[in-house]
């Protein structure tokens, strides 16, 4: 079995004054620390693949290297937004008896508000460029079908930005800790229409670090799944069924978790995957945002720290902090954000809508 | 912020200059843009012409636009359903936002794309409407 | 003396107008009255057709050529030659004619190229086409008029400088042609009346100067020699067409020559799109092919500054009315309008700097 030994992750945030490697420094030490372990123990590290497009992954494994005096193989694994794939690849690691470390960093805001956008449409790929089709049309153009086709009112879904950033304001780590109501989400500036700006995630910065290493107690990663797709979903069907995401989401099962980290980049993407994963019936997922039934303290809470909306989207290192932060729930460590009774833990990770999508689950054993 | 790159833009220009998608040789069904094997039934794609004509299904209208699109925001980006049946996802030109209705017959034509300066120029495929019923 | 008679066909016409239109009051508005006064100003023309943001001389010719093959109905890869005639390339240096041959899918063994007369830079490629297909060098020809027209802000041009496309498709003879163009002249007497300069996003022109010894004595003499050499009249022919800058040339060369202004009219536009320069006289072509009937005749003289003309006798075949309905015609073009004001203008003419 793969253990989650220890995690350390900075807050999220726009820091002006740090630099990347004040961030890894800060994420791996805490990890260390939080692991029990001293630098030397660890062997292996991996490295989602930064999307921020300034900083190389030579100069981070430079920085990882030198905090890791034995870390004799460091390896970049171009994942987009979905980190679970370098998770995966780590967690084989760590089955052969290695201490072995998922660390990676971003500093997005250092690009402006334009910059970002043409960063996300860069990661649906070179024909999406040249058409000038943004990410953020496409996510409206998903909101625009869903309300369509299921007559689901816009606060519905816009509710679960309401619902992440009530999660935030308890999260230290966050970057939006404020209440956020589904008014103000609904007047704020039209990103592309009918989406609005505080439906969207904003780029941020932050680091963090997972340690993976063999061990049966405390709390284990398993199920881990990855599944690409080479369409994007509005392109083929008419239901917005992400095929891939299903299919996975069937095979790890997902009946029995007690919270979900979500990839919410949009709103609409958060209601949608909640469907492909199987939570809620097809057309259902926005009546049970909009009922509240994903807020901590209902049966399903989702995004518990706020999610890519309220705690901030770092990217490549989306899935770490998931991971981070469904440990602490399974640890009974997660304080004002706490699930009760938390025993397991599912995290989802997904590259350009549905291209590529990540499932594991985060386990008391 | 991706490389732009001449010799990429000129192998793939007839994809847009001839709007080409590919067909599945086993279950029919058409991709934009063209893919080696069938995303539906694994079968082996071939490429084919794609119908110019087909109705809009959706539309939005991109208000922050990327650094490299700023030039001609804000521009509607539409789900049109071609002929066909092929599904695709372009930019509509020519029209304001109040103009458009579910289900109107648009057309596929070429426009340009935002270039720097001194730079080649991209020619891509997007729609307008189809006012005089052409295709 | 370029006069040849000739018996080549048209086999496809296709014409493109942006939808954009910039009303001549608005122009005045911003340059003849700004914040001093706001009485009317007289203005040569309505209103001219302006391209979006997104367009240039290529994406119309691609227009205006697609049109002219759904008329014509052969495969584009009989086309021999792709001859675009502009003064508004978006390119000093790349052929225009290469581009709209791809984007036709042409094939490769082709004569391609930018033609430049001014004005006159569309028929030009017609004339040119007419010699490949006379001395069977090529089956089929196309022959594009296509300008994104350049007015300079403060200058007169600028009220009648616009966008627009114009495509024909010509071949050897075929009574089940669209029409036949049964000769051919070419004039050209250096005048520099209009110009401009290599690197210079604007033209110059000698005001006045353009007039008689230019455009009229141009015209004038193609089509005196062209009726001589064919001994005739005005009165032979149903329909006349000539180079329309603005509203008042072309009637009133019309009149000189002789041609009354039920003949000419028919093919006036430029008071609701401006002059598109090199697709203007051809402009008015198609739109007489849209109308006509088997048997009508038409006069065409061209003019591009520099100067020149080119003039046609056409004559209208039994296959013109089944190729009607085959693609828009120019009127339809002319309706289909939404207006902008001049910052809108300014903008997507690209004549704001950063």
């Amino acid at each position: 079995m793969v253990q989650i030994k220890g995690v350390g992750f900075t807050k999220v945030g726009e820091f002006w004054e740090k630099t990347f490697e004040d961030l890894l420094t800060e994420a791996i030490s805490e990890a260390v620390e939080d692991a029990n372990l001293s630098f030397n123990a660890i062997t292996v590290a991996y490295i989602p693949r930064l999307i921020s497009p300034h900083i190389t992954s030579t100069d981070v494994a430079r920085v990882v290297r030198s905090i890791l005096p034995k870390c004799r193989k460091i390896i970049t694994i171009d994942c987009g937004t979905n980190g679970l794939i370098t998770v995966e690849a780590a967690a084989q690691e760590a089955g052969n008896k290695e201490n072995v470390l998922v660390v990676g960093v971003e500093k997005l805001s250092d690009f402006k508000s334009y910059e970002q956008e043409s960063i996300r449409m860069n990661l649906l790929g070179i024909h999406y460029r040249l058409l000038g089709i943004p990410a953020s049309a496409i996510h409206a153009l998903l909101l625009r079908m869903y309300m369509k086709k299921w007559n689901a009112p816009h606060e519905n879904i816009a509710k679960l930005a309401e619902i992440t950033h009530m999660h935030a304001a308890g999260a230290k780590h966050a970057r939006y800790r404020f209440k956020l109501p589904v008014k103000k989400i609904l007047a704020s500036p039209v990103l592309a229409d009918p989406l609005r700006m505080f439906e969207f995630s904003s780029l941020s910065d932050g680091a963090a670090a997972v340690i993976l290493s063999q061990g049966k107690t405390g709390v284990i990663i398993n199920n881990i799944r990855i599944a690409n797709d080479s369409l994007l979903v509005l392109s083929c069907s008419d239901d917005l069924q992400a095929k891939n995401i299903v299919e996975i989401a069937r095979d790890v099962g997902t009946n029995d978790v007690d919270f979900v980290e979500l990839h919410d980049e949009s709103t609409i993407l958060g209601v949608l995957q909640l469907e492909w994963i199987g939570i809620s019936k097809l057309g259902e997922a926005h009546k049970l945002v909009g009922n509240g039934d994903v807020e901590l303290g209902s049966k399903i809470p989702v995004c518990t720290f706020g999610g890519l909306k309220g705690r901030g989207d770092v990217a490549s290192i989306n899935a770490l902090y998931q991971i981070a932060e469904a440990t602490l729930q399974i640890r009974g460590e997660a304080g004002n954000n706490q699930v009760d009774n938390a025993k397991s833990g599912l995290v989802v990770s997904l590259h350009g809508i549905n291209l590529s999508a990540g499932l594991c689950k985060i386990v008391k054993v | 912020m991706g490389f732009d790159n001449i010799p990429q833009y000129w192998r793939r220009a007839n994809v847009y200059l001839h709007f080409i998608g590919s067909k599945c040789k086993q279950c029919g069904k058409t991709t934009f843009p063209p893919l080696p094997r069938c995303p539906y039934c694994g079968g082996e794609m071939e490429k084919c012409e794609l119908p110019r004509g087909g109705k809009l299904l959706a539309w939005s209208v991109v208000q922050l636009a990327p650094q490299e699109w700023r030039e001609q925001a804000p521009f509607i980006v539409g789900l049109i359903e071609l002929d066909d049946g092929t599904r695709v996802i372009a930019q509509i030109t020519d029209v304001s936002v109040d103009e458009l209705k579910e289900g109107m017959r648009v057309r596929a034509t070429i426009r340009r794309a935002p270039e720097r300066e001194d730079e080649v120029i991209r020619y891509i495929v997007k729609f307008v409407p189809d006012w005089f019923n052409e295709e | 003396m370029m006069f040849v008679k000739t018996q080549t066909s048209i086999y496809g016409w296709g014409a493109y107008i942006p939808r954009f239109r910039i009303k001549d009051e608005e122009i005045a508005r911003i340059w003849l009255g700004s914040t001093v006064v706001s009485s009317a100003f007289p203005v040569p023309i309505k209103e001219k057709a302006v391209i979006n943001i997104d367009e240039d001389t290529l994406t119309m010719s691609v227009e205006a050529a697609r049109r002219a093959l759904k008329r014509a109905k052969i495969n584009p890869k009989e086309i021999g030659a792709v001859l675009v005639g502009t003064e508004s390339n978006p390119y000093a240096v790349k052929s225009a004619g290469a581009f709209v041959a791809r984007a036709i899918n042409a094939d490769n063994v082709i004569l391609a190229a930018t033609y430049e007369f001014a004005c006159k830079a569309g028929t030009e490629a017609i004339q040119t086409c007419i010699g490949l297909i006379q001395s069977k060098r090529i089956k089929y020809g196309l022959a594009i008029g296509a300008d994104t027209a350049q007015g300079k802000p403060t200058d007169e041009l600028e009220y009648t400088a616009a966008c627009g496309a114009t495509a024909f498709i010509l071949g050897e003879h075929n009574p089940k042609a669209a029409a036949t163009i049964t000769a051919a002249l070419s004039y050209v007497r250096e005048t520099p009346d209009f110009w401009r300069r290599a690197t210079r996003p604007y033209p110059g022109h000698a005001q006045r100067f353009t007039g008689e010894p230019a455009y009229f004595h141009c015209i004038i003499n193609a089509a005196r020699m062209m009726l001589n050499e064919l001994n005739a009249s005005p009165k032979d022919f149903t329909y006349a067409v000539f180079h329309q800058p603005n509203y008042k040339f072309p009637l009133k060369v019309a009149k000189v020559l002789g041609f009354s202004a039920e003949q000419v009219l028919p093919s006036i536009v430029v008071d609701r799109i401006g002059n598109i320069y090199a697709g203007s006289a051809l402009i008015g072509l198609a739109r007489l092919l849209d109308i006509a009937k088997p048997g009508d005749s038409i006069f065409f003289v061209s003019y591009g500054s520099g100067a020149g003309s080119d003039a046609f006798v056409i004559n209208v075949e039994e296959g013109i009315t089944e190729k009607q309905s085959l693609a828009p015609p120019v009127d339809a073009m002319i309706e289909n309008k939404k207006y902008i004001d001049y910052a809108l203008y300014a903008r997507f003419r690209r004549k704001i700097m950063k």
